[in-house]
């Protein structure tokens, strides 16, 4: 059974307006920035919140739609939040066993159904503990123990692992990306790390400001990013500009140069690696792009670093350590970048 | 101390023979400051007539009455309470206050006997002292530290019933005010309660052979901050003028 | 090492203010004093037959009957109201939490009064009663225990109330995800998170109601084995043998000792626990 949520809600001045659809085995990750709307999303598929208009469905169960809501309890959806929510007054075997309980499933068996979730999650011999003991990967994963447990005909993860350290993050991600594939019913996963939404979903869908900024594989979205937000998530230059015959005219000044023959309004994308940064203006050289701007900020980046400058436009170049060293790079510095036509990628505008 | 019994003995003389009390020079030397009386309450409205013919005897002077049940007044000023006068409703509480060498030779004033009380229109049909014992019948009485509920118990005893009193009220005027709200069918208080309640309550008279009595001392205190003004108080209470008052309101011979 | 942590502290500043310490020793002194100013006087010899001269059996007895139906009144009523007072948004809630805070500052007293012009033979409801049904409240047992919920029901409410406030609420909504219907997670979560507020609040109600004086007189009647409390007997022992009023002050310090330390260890224990 699929999970559809496909319209409208206002809160206050925000208004999410959003088409999304799970299918059954299918992880689809809700990705975005703070504001954007995720958890708004999340909290109308989980009937915390209703719609405005548009509807709700799971299979063919109405759970929203004009003169339907369906409360939050009956809907059989689990759902994972970003600081666990576990019952501070239950032992974790009895927090697990809650939602059999809830469900009027007898004592025993929820228990021993619990425990073997539990084990799952490879935390059985913390069954008697209270969640106040529980490391924050732990009560995360008993977290998803209890909604898995009562098999639900949808998965919901609110940012899952958002509130967890680095290196247990790092940890639960490879467990969490093989339970969400035992698990056989949609997931939607929303989360503002880009790692984690490759890493766990096939499906990305980007959400900027309450609308569908994107979506598709990781691959279409990483190779043609639409949005500045989206471009910078994945790592790219992007700008937007007018082209004839390859040779755009950029919004706000400059000119690029692709190896593509297109026309009209298109995005252009540049990798950071694509540019080489040059202190005199480059003569003889096969690159098709020459911008002459000044360099704003330097900052490491793994085992590189990460130089941004400004001219007519704002660029995003990576150089080794060395090269800076060479250049005598520094804030303020008047530098020539150039980019060859082959590395410029120009594609329609939405 | 047998001065103050003389000096009190002669100033009643003296004023005794005058024809008018309101007139000035009998009291020797001006009087002047003021003074604070504990009575019981019982004698509130008839202390609070004497209170304004004292003063307007002598302008100038204070007199502050505490109203209450003798038995917690005299507990006050065993414990130090600043009181010129003390007027109580019985003698044994008075004692109390004696044995403590508070005050000495005190002298009694006047007595007092019960009456049943019961509001206007009478909602239990009481018509004698053995009514009270009748089940269902709600009745308020003093406490039993109070003297008037020492009295009411020996009243009940007199008639050879035993009541179970719905309530122990603090003192006599606030046994009338329960019978005045209709809380209780009726009340015991005294003869001179039911005649200052005028047509709040109506009274239902206990034959002598039943009824008990409780006599009244008053006396200034030893320590009496100002003993000359309280001395002069308690004389005139216990003149002529001071039991005219006394006698109107209901209140018998000791 | 404790004496140069203590410099150390000193240096930085952060040491204990001199200004405050006089008078929080101050304070002590005077809440204290009374207290073992009781104990000392107290006349220890002759606990036995005072105990028995005045009263103090039937009377003790009454006070913890009293103050105990009460409390179990106050949560009964009150626990829901908290709930309502913190969680409902609607016009009026701050007049309803004006009108449940009077009694804390009404003069207990006055509360008497106003408990004859609501419940006694003439009251508002008491009349319409008394002419159906022939029964008063005044003067009774009930009375006692309606006067002293009357006064110590407000502090069970607002110590509850506060704890709804602050409680999480997204934890609520997680079981409500997970299939708990509304009542379920009023009783299977909301209240079990209160709880430590529930069992303060109750103690703070029963401690109110128990050592409650002034509405009690006056409602209740202060007749010996039926509606008299160990603080009206203390009254009247006061006004005719002082001497012995502080010898009936001790079982109400004992009962309150005792509870008061078992509670606390209780309370120690879980949080070790958790």
């Amino acid at each position: 059974m699929s999970l559809t949520i496909e319209g409208a809600v206002r809160l206050g001045e925000f208004e999410l307006d959003i088409a999304v659809r799970a299918e059954p085995g299918e992880v689809v990750a809700v990705l975005g920035p703070n504001g954007a709307g995720k958890t708004t999303a999340l909290r109308v598929a989980a009937g915390l919140l209703s719609l405005d208009s548009g509807r709700v469905q799971i299979g063919e169960d109405v759970l929203d739609a004009p003169g339907v809501y369906v409360p939050p309890q009956q809907r059989r959806v689990g759902v994972v939040f970003q600081d666990h929510r576990l019952f501070p007054h239950l032992r974790v075997v009895d927090n697990v066993a809650f939602g059999l309980r809830s469900r009027g499933v007898r004592a025993a068996p929820a228990r021993a159904a619990a425990r073997e979730w539990l084990a799952r999650v490879g935390l059985a011999d913390l069954a008697g503990r209270r969640p106040a003991q529980l490391s924050g990967g732990q009560a995360q994963r008993v977290a998803l123990a209890r909604a898995l447990a009562s098999q639900p005909a949808a998965l919901l993860l609110d940012e899952p692992l958002a509130a967890l350290d680095v290196q247990t993050r790092a940890e639960i991600q490879g467990e969490l990306r093989q339970h969400l594939a035992d698990y056989d019913g949609p997931t939607l996963l929303v989360t503002h790390d880009p790692i984690e939404a490759l890493l766990l979903a096939s499906r990305i869908v980007v959400l900027e400001g309450g609308r569908v900024a994107q979506e598709g594989t990781a691959a279409q979205i990483a190779g043609f990013p639409r949005t500045p937000y989206v471009a910078r998530l994945v790592g790219v230059n992007l700008y937007t500009g007018t082209a004839l015959h390859g040779v755009v005219e950029l919004d706000g000044g400059g000119v690029l140069v692709a190896s593509d023959v297109i026309d009209g309004r298109v995005l252009v994308a540049l990798r950071p690696s694509a540019f080489t940064v040059h202190t005199e203006l480059p003569a003889h050289s096969s690159a098709r792009n020459v911008w002459a701007c000044r360099v704003t900020s330097l900052a490491p980046l793994g085992d590189r670093i990460r130089l941004t400058a400004q001219g007519d436009q704002s660029v995003l170049v990576d150089l080794t350590p060395l090269a800076v060293a060479e250049l005598e790079l520094a804030p303020g510095r008047d530098v020539w970048l150039a980019a060859k036509a082959t590395d410029v990628t120009a594609y329609p505008s939405p | 101390m047998k001065r103050l019994v003389a000096v009190v003995a002669a100033a009643t003389l003296a004023i005794a023979g005058c024809s008018s009390s309101k007139s000035n020079s009998n009291s020797g030397s001006k009087l002047s400051g003021s003074i604070t009386v504990y009575a019981a309450s019982s004698l509130t409205e008839a202390f609070n007539t004497i209170k304004s013919q004292f003063a307007a005897a002598h302008p100038g002077v204070t007199i502050k009455i505490t109203y209450g049940n003798s038995a917690d007044l005299a507990t006050q000023i065993t414990q130090g309470a600043s009181v010129d006068v003390f007027a109580s409703a019985s003698a044994k509480v008075m004692q109390q206050i004696v044995d403590a060498n508070d005050a000495s030779s005190p002298t009694n004033f006047v007595s007092n006997v019960l009456e049943i009380a019961v509001p206007p229109n009478n909602p239990a049909n009481i018509t004698s002292v053995a009514d009270l014992a009748k089940s269902g019948v709600k009745v308020a009485v003093c406490d039993p530290s109070a003297p008037c509920g020492t009295v009411a118990a020996k009243v009940f005893a007199n008639a050879k019933i035993t009541v179970k009193p719905t309530a122990n009220e603090a003192d006599v005027k606030s046994t009338l005010a329960a019978v005045e709200s209709g809380e209780v069918d009726a009340g015991l208080v005294y003869v001179t309660d039911v005649r200052a309640a005028a047509s709040k309550v109506k009274g239902i008279e206990i034959p002598t052979n039943v009824n008990a009595s409780t006599t009244y001392p008053i006396v200034a205190l030893t320590k009496a901050p100002n003993s000359n003004l309280a001395q002069a108080f308690v004389a005139y209470v216990l003149s002529a003028a001071g039991k005219a008052v006394l006698t109107a309101d209901g209140f018998a011979n000791p | 090492m404790t004496r140069s942590r203590a410099r150390a502290r000193r240096a930085a500043g952060t040491g204990a203010p001199l200004l405050a310490i006089p008078p929080a020793l101050i304070g002590v002194a005077f809440l204290l004093l009374p207290t073992l100013a009781l104990l000392v006087r107290t006349r220890w010899s002759d606990l036995r037959q005072i105990y028995s001269s005045r009263e103090v059996w039937p009377a003790l007895r009454l006070s913890l009957e009293s103050s105990i139906e009460a409390t179990i009144i106050s949560l009964i009523l009150g626990v829901p109201l908290a709930w309502m007072l913190a969680r409902v948004r609607a016009p009026g809630m701050g007049v309803v939490r004006a009108i449940v805070t009077i009694p804390l500052v009404l003069p207990p007293v006055i509360g008497g009064v106003a408990l004859f012009q609501a419940f006694g033979r003439n009251g508002l409801l008491g009349h319409p009663i008394h002419s159906v049904f022939g029964q008063d409240l005044p003067f009774t047992y009930p009375a006692i225990v309606v006067a002293q919920a009357f006064v110590a029901m407000p502090f069970l409410v607002i110590t509850v109330e506060g704890a709804f406030r602050i409680s999480d609420q997204d934890v609520e909504e997680a079981a409500a995800t997970l299939g708990a219907s509304r009542t379920r997670i009023f009783t299977h979560v909301t209240i079990p998170l209160v709880l430590p507020a529930i069992v303060a609040g109750s103690v703070l109600c029963w401690a109110r109601a128990l050592g409650e004086f002034g509405a009690t007189l006056l409602f209740g009647g202060n007749v010996t084995g039926i509606t008299q409390t160990l603080p009206t007997d203390v009254l009247t022992v006061f006004q005719t043998h002082p001497e012995d009023a502080p010898a009936l002050s001790l079982p109400l310090m004992a009962v309150a000792l005792i509870v008061l330390v078992a509670l606390r260890d209780k309370w120690l224990r879980s949080a070790a626990s958790s």
